[in-house]
């Protein structure tokens, strides 16, 4: 079983969801952290708490809100794990393209590979692609 | 192939794009609508949310149904979607091969009875959901794929 952990500082993560939620459906393989929203919390103890889920089969991709920052600094201590894949840069479509695909046959590497490469397009100056224009298409 | 007939007042949106068309296995969307082929900036902005690897056809309704009629969509998983009941009710009256309509969303609006999330609907359009019934197509409200089917018919008739 793959499962899929979205991390961020503050709701980020739980919005993400959410929202992932809203286009795609239910899931029941995502979990959420949204660290730091509570003085006690303990980011490491928090993702000890849903390793500790997995079985030994099981791949979890965590996907952090920004490279650099002190989420995906605490997950890379976890790429020991084999089991543990990483991405940092969580957003909308990377989240509902690896939602999706999540049921794939394909490795996880190269389902990770194939999201990094569909969703990065999709940031766009949208002023711009008016100014573009795309085609007309017919049967 | 007609897949599937889906109303969404939205049109192509994230649910469209992402969840229907590959959940079908769709290789063409068209969108049948009046107002869509005359309005520039609508009409660019649901060509930029296309989705990759899917052609998208955008035809005024009787251009849509003199395609469909004509037989050129034939070679496609086609996956249609209009805005309006009453647009689905034209497309399953003139092309009877549709069987199957999908109620996404209908906004709502002064007078209209809410059916269901995101479903609301005017006692004339209940009467057109009630008109393609009869027409034997299967007229069910889903927002995502993995929602479970409710049948409209059976929805109109509890809480009319």
């Amino acid at each position: 079983m793959r499962y899929l952990l979205f991390a961020s500082h503050g709701g980020l993560a739980e919005g993400m969801l959410d929202s992932v939620e809203m286009v795609t459906g239910k899931h029941n393989n995502i979990f959420t952290i949204s660290a730091y929203k509570n003085e006690r919390d303990n980011l490491s103890e928090q993702l000890t708490t849903v390793i500790n889920q997995l079985a030994e089969n099981d791949e979890l991709i965590i996907v952090t809100d920004i490279f650099g920052g002190s989420v995906n600094n605490e997950c890379m201590k976890l790429l020991t794990d084999p089991r543990i894949h990483l991405i940092a840069g969580l957003n909308l479509p990377l989240a509902i393209e690896l939602a999706i695909m999540n049921g794939s046959k394909a490795s996880t590497s190269q389902l990770i590979e194939n999201a990094l490469k569909n969703t990065k397009e999709t940031i766009k100056y949208c002023n711009h692609l008016l100014r573009i224009g795309v085609a007309d298409e017919e049967f | 192939m007609i897949k599937l007939l889906r109303v969404d007042h939205r049109l192509l949106h994230g649910q469209v794009a992402f969840s229907w068309t590959q959940s079908l296995g769709a290789d063409c969307i068209l969108i049948a609508n009046d107002d869509v082929p005359v309005n520039e900036l609508r009409k660019t902005t649901i060509k930029l949310a296309k989705p990759q690897g899917i052609k998208l056809v955008i035809k005024n309704m009787e251009d849509a149904i003199q395609a469909l009629k004509d037989g050129v969509t034939d070679k496609y998983k086609l996956f249609i979607v209009v805005e309006s009941v009453a647009d689905a009710q034209k497309l399953t009256e003139a092309y009877p091969e549709i069987k199957h309509v999908n109620l996404g969303g209908v906004k709502a609006k002064d007078g209209a009875r809410n059916i269901s999330k995101a479903v609301n609907l005017l006692p004339e359009e209940e009467k057109l959901v009630k008109k393609m019934i009869d027409q034997n197509v299967e007229v069910e409200i889903r927002q995502v794929p993995s929602d479970k089917k409710v049948n409209a018919g059976t929805v109109i008739q509890t809480n009319g």
